[in-house]
């Protein structure tokens, strides 16, 4: 942006802030250099639509009013003081603080810079120092990257606008054209989904973030559906394993297998898992640590066992045995 | 920097400098992460603007020898623009989130604080209403948690017993606790490391025990911002290409891939980069046939000879 917009665009502010009533164009125009200097209507019309745009884009929702009730044509521009500035806070040094962990949660985010201009706002209302931004003992929580479709999300749930965009599934190359009636943007474990409706499922459905393909794009039309009172953000982004939790029982070799190790509710001759590695030097007194472990998906567990080669065997139960063995059946098989 | 951020900058200035009438021009550029003459040229570009009605008033700013500014005449510009609703999601989901984490600090005031914050956004506060943080139970990790927080606190020395990321491995390390972050689902301790001798990062869930010992901690002074996406991951390392059928298709999601395509048979075919070979080998011997390589003999090789090792433990 050229320094002449910005300057443009900030005695545009200024001009409708400072005025009690609405303006219309062509006092705007008698007091903008820009406007009053551009080469024809036309030409002063589509600058003056750029400029409501871009300030519309950072918050700033210029009105449209109609000035005269015979002249329905005749319309004037408004900011609404009351609702175009921040009401004034009270907020203690050590609030600040918190708000600024709060924003550093979006440090490598989609919303980070947004999170650093709410912040200087509100250091313009409060006491003077950040204070410590980073307050000890407190665990920061931190987004990770692949959620740059955030922000549109948010605003398009914000506004009831259908959304469209790419959609590519764990693993598969190629993407879908989806769309959703987005109902909440639901943040679970460090990742973020979306959950709408499907019109073309008619079903609800969710999507993870990260899975999103380019950009998110808004249908032009707000209000365009409602969402539900009742919907269950727990369910609808639940990825948690329906399946009881089982009890494996695992033969491992010392001083091997420490993931197992660590998940295991029981170990012989120590009472913490780790403990029998202190005794390694006597490892060949015994061959085999026997231990219990819990596991709910007997998939991903056969793979972390059967990935231990040889430093562990299943013994029970019978069908995790057999996943083990047909996972390492086709290793061996495949590359004999 | 986008052309929003420039404007949105310009519009926080005034306000933000009424409110520190100290403030001096590199306090200023600091503060709002630019260079000095970025924010003198910002300076001279508000002291041309006015509202121009009535005779022109203008916005005086004036900057001292010393670099002090002083602000006299700040228009319509006095009170800082309200939150879009980018800014007022960061802030109200950010303490959302900071309300999940476990901690001593008293949650109640975090509510107070977003409820506020939701009144002053107005409109734009309704979009806090659009996420729903789900909370989790820390679990298995509190009593880790606990014992690292009363450190920090104490400012005293831990003894950690830690399973590698990647080798199958425990070790034992005295670490002086530096801070406590959590991404991507998990709960992570920076601190210095004695056995490394560098500034480490663990991941809360592989630490086996830890205990708070009597030395006091001295970490180095500052850290040095870390790479949240890709560098908990360790992407470097040699390039290993592999088939993987619909069964293994989340092995491209969990860890970074350097490429993606789609082979006949309906398998999908990526790169990854392996830092450690005996993870590879763990990780493709688990999936079994559902993961094959493509072009290394020798891992080829390592991993169905375990795979025979193994297997005989089972006849």
């Amino acid at each position: 942006m050229s320094a002449q917009r910005r300057e443009r665009l900030i005695n545009l502010v200024q001009v409708l802030l400072s005025s009690q009533q609405a303006l219309t164009k062509a006092r705007l125009r008698d007091v903008i250099a820009d406007y009053l200097n551009s080469p024809s209507d036309t030409a002063f019309e589509r600058m003056f639509e750029r400029d409501k745009e871009t300030l519309r884009d950072m918050g700033i929702n210029v009105q449209t009013v109609s000035m005269d009730a015979w002249h329905e044509d005749e319309f004037g521009y408004r900011l609404d003081r009351r609702r175009a500035t921040l009401p004034p806070i009270e907020l203690s040094a050590q609030e600040l603080a918190v708000l600024n962990i709060a924003a550093r949660v979006w440090d490598q985010a989609a919303l980070g810079p947004a999170a650093r201009t709410a912040l200087r706002k509100l250091e313009a209302l409060g006491p003077e120092g950040g204070g410590d931004p980073r307050l000890p003992r407190l665990i920061e929580p931190h987004f990770d990257s692949g959620d740059e479709s955030f922000p549109a999300l948010v605003k398009a749930i914000t506004e009831r606008r259908v959304v469209r965009f790419k959609y590519r599934k764990p693993g598969q190359v190629d993407v879908e054209e989806r769309q959703i009636q987005p109902w909440r943007v639901v943040i679970r474990r460090g990742h973020s989904y979306v959950t709408g409706f499907d019109p073309d499922r008619m079903d609800a459905r969710v999507f993870r973030l990260s899975r999103v393909v380019g950009d998110v794009t808004l249908d032009k039309d707000g209000d365009s559906y409602e969402i539900p009172a009742d919907v269950d953000v727990l369910q609808v982004s639940s990825d948690v394993d329906p399946r009881p939790v089982q009890q494996a029982h695992v033969r491992v070799r010392p001083n091997t297998c420490h993931r197992l190790r660590l998940d295991a509710s029981e170990s012989p001759g120590a009472d913490s898992p780790g403990a029998e590695i202190a005794g390694a030097e006597i490892a060949g007194a015994h061959e085999w640590d026997a231990l219990v472990v819990e596991f709910q998906s007997p998939e991903s567990f056969a793979t972390l066992i059967a990935g231990f080669g040889s430093n562990a065997v299943v013994d029970a139960p019978r069908d995790l045995r057999d996943a083990v063995v047909e996972r390492l059946r086709s290793a061996a098989g495949e590359f004999a | 920097m986008s052309a929003e951020n420039e404007l949105s900058r310009l519009l926080a200035l005034v306000p933000w400098l009424l409110a520190h009438r100290d403030a001096t021009v590199a306090a200023t550029a600091e503060h709002f992460g630019v260079s000095t003459s970025r924010i003198a040229d910002d300076l001279g570009l508000l002291s041309l603007t006015g509202p121009g009605w009535e005779g022109g008033e203008l916005i005086d700013i004036q900057i001292d020898d010393d670099g002090y500014i002083s602000v006299f005449d700040p228009q319509a510009l006095s009170r800082p623009l309200a939150f879009t609703i980018d800014e007022a999601t960061a802030l109200i989901v950010g303490l959302q989130l900071l309300e999940q984490v476990p901690g001593p600090h008293d949650p109640s005031v975090l509510t107070g604080l977003s409820a506020r914050l939701q009144e002053i956004a107005g409109d734009a506060g309704t979009a806090g209403s659009s996420v729903a943080v789900v909370s989790e139970p820390a679990g298995d990790i509190e009593a880790t948690i606990a014992v690292i927080t009363s450190a920090l606190t104490n400012e005293h020395r831990v003894s950690l017993r830690y399973l590698s990321g990647t080798r199958d491995e425990v070790t034992d390390r005295d670490v002086d606790p530096m801070w406590m972050f959590s991404a991507g689902g998990h709960t992570y301790l920076r601190g210095w490391c004695h056995r490394a001798e560098s500034i480490r990062t663990f991941r809360v869930d592989r630490i086996v025990s830890a205990s708070e010992l009597e030395q006091a901690a001295e970490p180095p002074i500052g850290d040095t911002p870390i790479d949240l996406g890709t560098g908990l991951l360790r992407p470097e390392g040699e390039p290993v290409t592999l088939d993987l059928a619909p069964s293994a298709a989340w092995v491209a999601e969990a860890y970074p891939v350097t490429s993606l395509e789609r082979n006949a048979d309906g398998t999908t075919r990526v790169v990854m980069n392996v830092a450690d070979r005996e993870w590879a080998i763990r990780l493709i011997l688990g999936l079994g046939g559902a993961a094959s390589v493509v072009d290394s003999p020798d891992l080829t090789e390592a991993i169905s000879s375990r795979a025979r090792a193994a297997l005989a433990l089972y006849t």
